[in-house]
């Protein structure tokens, strides 16, 4: 809840011109927003432009903007319209953008398709799907908090269950598994 | 304080290093001064660095470094501010005094890092590397109030009263290292690539790109570092090895009595305070000496000129009778010159040249 406070005084103090106050919010923003997008689109430059599109366009439009009772799911909205226009703008995947347009039901990509999706290197696809197989879930699920949510080895200790020696010791397996199948 | 892996690492302890992984996520500069440097200890392990941090991005599925997607969504901002101020100064051009010029004030995001050394004896340093076979320019401020410097890489040095600086001649874009005497405030270009250095005879204060001030007087005992925005790193020449890094808003005072035990804690001798929180668009005390409200109602360039001149002490000649009577209007605080002429040019183009401590005007 307080976070959410935070972010909401920030707004307020964006909307008053503060421009410090915009750069908060974005730092305070930014992987979440970036996570959500690449859910949406596992392509991380065109998340990447529209996630800073949006805070410009909050900027452009500040006077005109109106307090907000939850700033992260303004955010996110503004994100997936920004990602739907450019999109449609770039008539790039029609598969995304019917998707997308389906907007109340529509499906998130999993960890494991973005890991995929988003390399460009065909051999390092396979790589990488050949990898994600070879690692038990459990691993799996350990990767993904850390590197993905950038949870740090306590958290993913409480959340998942573990000592956090075994937390740090499954992911370092993992990794030492993974620098394999990837040479 | 950051768990920085042995000599002896491997690749994998690389990855699952936190820190490490901040590093690749861009989340802190003070996480990156930390990293490049230890980086810059390993050459011979360079390659797997990079491994790890090529496994690191995979993993991450290329969330990007928030420094520097924040550091384009800036440049966004400057460049839509730009792009609208040179609209409104179309319709000004017959004179009608809009509040447009506002957004000039706001561009600067004065990032500034004050820093006043005061120290028992005569600073040595100047003589420092006199078998050195690279020769090195000296500029002194006398009696000027204020004098500035434009150096080769684009950053702004004011040198305040009785100070001086030593400027290797090799400084340039990659190698930007030099020494001072006195007091100044730094305005430096950013480049995390290529640290900037400065030397006082008891510390070196390495910055990547921000504004700060630096006082090194002689003859006194105290040194005063203070950090409005951005990071700095300062390292104790006395006891090797020891370093305080600055967040803003904090400043660092540090008692410079000679060494009598080298065992002694540091500790006692740096310390670090927050500095006083002072109304907003007003300079802390710290550089306030330096910070000017320029504020120009339809004048001509060639008064503006002036004015620069005697605040900031660098000769400004224009070379043009045209040019001096472009008139324009503006509020700049806390800016600096070359940020204040980058403004100006916008509202209605001229170049500038920048030669030491001379600045040439030019249709």
């Amino acid at each position: 809840m307080g976070l959410g406070e935070d972010d909401h005084n920030y707004w307020e103090q964006m909307r008053l011109g503060d421009k410090q106050a915009l750069f908060e919010l974005y730092n305070r923003q930014y992987f979440q927003l970036i996570r959500s997008g690449l859910k949406i689109n596992a392509d991380d430059e065109l998340v990447k432009d529209c996630v800073n599109q949006v805070f410009l366009n909050i900027w452009d439009k500040r006077e005109r903007l109106h307090p907000v009772e939850n700033v992260r799911a303004y955010l996110l909205t503004s994100l997936r319209h920004c990602m739907l226009d450019q999109l449609s703008y770039l008539n790039k995947t029609n598969a995304a953008l019917s998707k997308m347009l389906a907007e109340e039901d529509w499906n998130e990509l999993s960890y494991e398709q973005v890991l995929i999706n988003i390399q460009q290197d065909d051999d390092l696809k396979e790589k990488l799907k050949v990898a994600i197989r070879q690692l038990s879930p459990r691993q799996m699920e350990l990767i993904q908090l850390k590197f993905f949510e950038g949870l740090s080895y306590e958290q993913i200790a409480e959340r998942t269950g573990q000592t956090v020696k075994t937390a740090y010791n499954t992911i370092y397996d993992a990794i030492k598994a993974l620098r394999k199948l990837l040479k | 304080m950051i768990q920085m892996p042995a000599a002896d690492f491997n690749v994998e302890e690389l990855i699952c290093n936190e820190s490490f992984q901040e590093y690749c996520l861009g989340t802190s500069l003070e996480n990156q001064m930390h990293w490049r440097e230890w980086m810059a200890r390993y050459p011979h392990r360079q390659n797997d660095i990079a491994e790890a941090e090529k496994i690191v991005m995979i993993l991450n599925v290329k969330q990007g470094s928030r420094i520097e997607q924040l550091k384009a969504l800036r440049s966004g901002l400057t460049q839509s501010e730009t792009f609208r101020s040179a609209i409104f100064r179309k319709e000004e051009l017959k004179p009608k005094h809009s509040r447009s010029y506002l957004f000039l004030s706001s561009v600067a995001a004065a990032m500034l890092i004050g820093i006043a050394f005061l120290y028992f004896y005569k600073p040595s340093f100047l003589g420092v590397n006199k078998d050195d076979e690279v020769k090195s320019t000296f500029f002194h401020s006398g009696k000027a109030l204020r004098k500035t410097i434009i150096l080769k890489d684009g950053s702004v040095i004011t040198l305040a009263r009785e100070s001086s600086i030593r400027l290797p001649e090799d400084f340039n874009s990659s190698k930007r290292e030099l020494w001072l005497n006195g007091a100044a405030f730094f305005d430096v270009k950013h480049d995390t690539a290529h640290p900037f250095i400065v030397h006082t005879t008891f510390n070196d204060i390495k910055v990547l790109g921000t504004t700060f001030n630096v006082k090194a007087y002689a003859d006194s005992a105290l040194i005063e570092t203070a950090l409005i925005q951005g990071m700095v790193r300062i390292n104790s020449k006395k006891y090797p090895g020891y370093f305080v890094v600055l967040k803003p808003n904090q400043k660092l005072v540090s008692l410079n009595a000679p060494v009598k035990n080298t065992k002694e804690k540091p500790g006692l001798e740096y310390q670090v305070s927050e500095l006083k929180n002072s109304p907003e668009d007003v300079a802390p005390p710290e550089v306030q000496w330096v910070r000017k409200r320029l504020d120009i109602d339809n004048l001509p360039l060639s008064v503006i000129a002036q004015r620069l001149q005697d605040w900031y002490g660098i000769e400004i000649l224009i070379r043009e009778d045209e040019v001096r009577n472009y008139r324009y209007s503006g509020v700049f605080e806390n800016e600096t010159i070359l940020k204040t002429l980058e403004a100006l040019q916008l509202s209605y183009p001229f170049r500038f040249e920048i030669k030491g401590d001379k600045i040439y005007i030019h249709k």
